[in-house]
């Protein structure tokens, strides 16, 4: 049987006695979810590294400076920070971002992958790529939802509290979030296998 | 839609957030009814491909913020 892994809470407090290590296990663990629901909402590669680099300052100050008290909720308290920060960013740019303009599919638009292959692995990239640019094209309060809900495990409370609206609200956001993109996939004529 | 599972349920059950009783009636809507079923199929396929797509930050930004944490290690 395999032993379960520590949780966030305990690498945290090893961390704070000293144990480097912890931290970089902590951030291999959380880095692809936090810099994904970035990239999701900043639509911008080294945009969402900087913020990505700017969350994880302002964590390690905030866990050294001994204010920190979300016990178990460690990814969803990143991504509040990275989401206060990617508003922060676009109230100084005094813009938010809006839906894409229809872009160019070129040879991604249909996709079929009814046989595994030996290439399939480089094909599944250029379609995991296509459903970051499908998200991207969401309304930004559904695409805020699938981020905090897929990516920073929040629930759907958690969700309508830190946006300020009621829980079936939040629910129906990401319900059409999902909707819409199987709908942009079917549009498309993506041919997407699992 | 059966009556026993709404289009929200569906959403928590997706995610885990059913209370028993909502799990147990949506499981059965979801064996039962047809169209539900499908709905559900469709959501799961759509929540596997979000899990899939992920990215990474660029390696120097992480080993930048590893290498800030060392440096701002308290003095013990």
């Amino acid at each position: 049987m395999n032993p379960s892994p520590v949780s966030d809470q305990e690498l945290i407090v090893r961390y704070l006695k000293g144990d480097e290590e912890c931290f970089s296990e902590i951030i291999n663990r959380h880095e692809r979810k936090i810099f994904t629901s970035i990239y999701l909402l900043v639509k911008d590669r080294d945009l969402a590294n900087d913020i990505f680099q700017d969350t994880f300052i302002k964590v390690i100050n905030t866990l050294r400076s001994g204010t920190y008290n979300e016990e178990g909720k460690f990814l969803s308290w990143v991504l509040r920070i990275a989401h206060n920060l990617v508003i922060d960013h676009f109230r100084r740019e005094k813009r938010m971002p809006t839906l894409h303009d229809t872009e160019e599919y070129s040879i991604f638009d249909v996709i079929g992958l009814t046989d595994e292959n030996v290439e399939d692995k480089m094909v599944r990239e250029q379609i995991h790529q296509m459903v970051r640019r499908l998200v991207e094209e969401l309304p930004l309060d559904q695409r805020e939802v699938v981020i905090m809900r897929h990516y920073g495990n929040m629930s759907f409370k958690e969700i309508a509290e830190h946006t300020n609206v009621s829980i079936n609200t939040s629910l129906g956001r990401m319900r059409y979030a999902l909707i819409n993109l199987r709908k942009l996939i079917s549009d498309r004529k993506l041919i997407l296998t699992n | 839609m059966n009556k026993n599972s709404t289009p929200i349920n569906l959403i928590l059950y997706l995610y885990n957030e059913t209370q028993l009783t909502e799990t147990v009636l949506t499981q059965q809507a979801i064996d039962c009814d047809e169209e539900t079923g499908e709905e559900f199929r469709q959501l799961v396929f759509i929540k596997n491909l979000l899990s899939e797509s992920t990215i990474t930050p660029r390696r120097d930004v992480v080993d930048f913020i590893k290498c800030y944490s060392q440096l701002t290690q308290p003095v013990c």
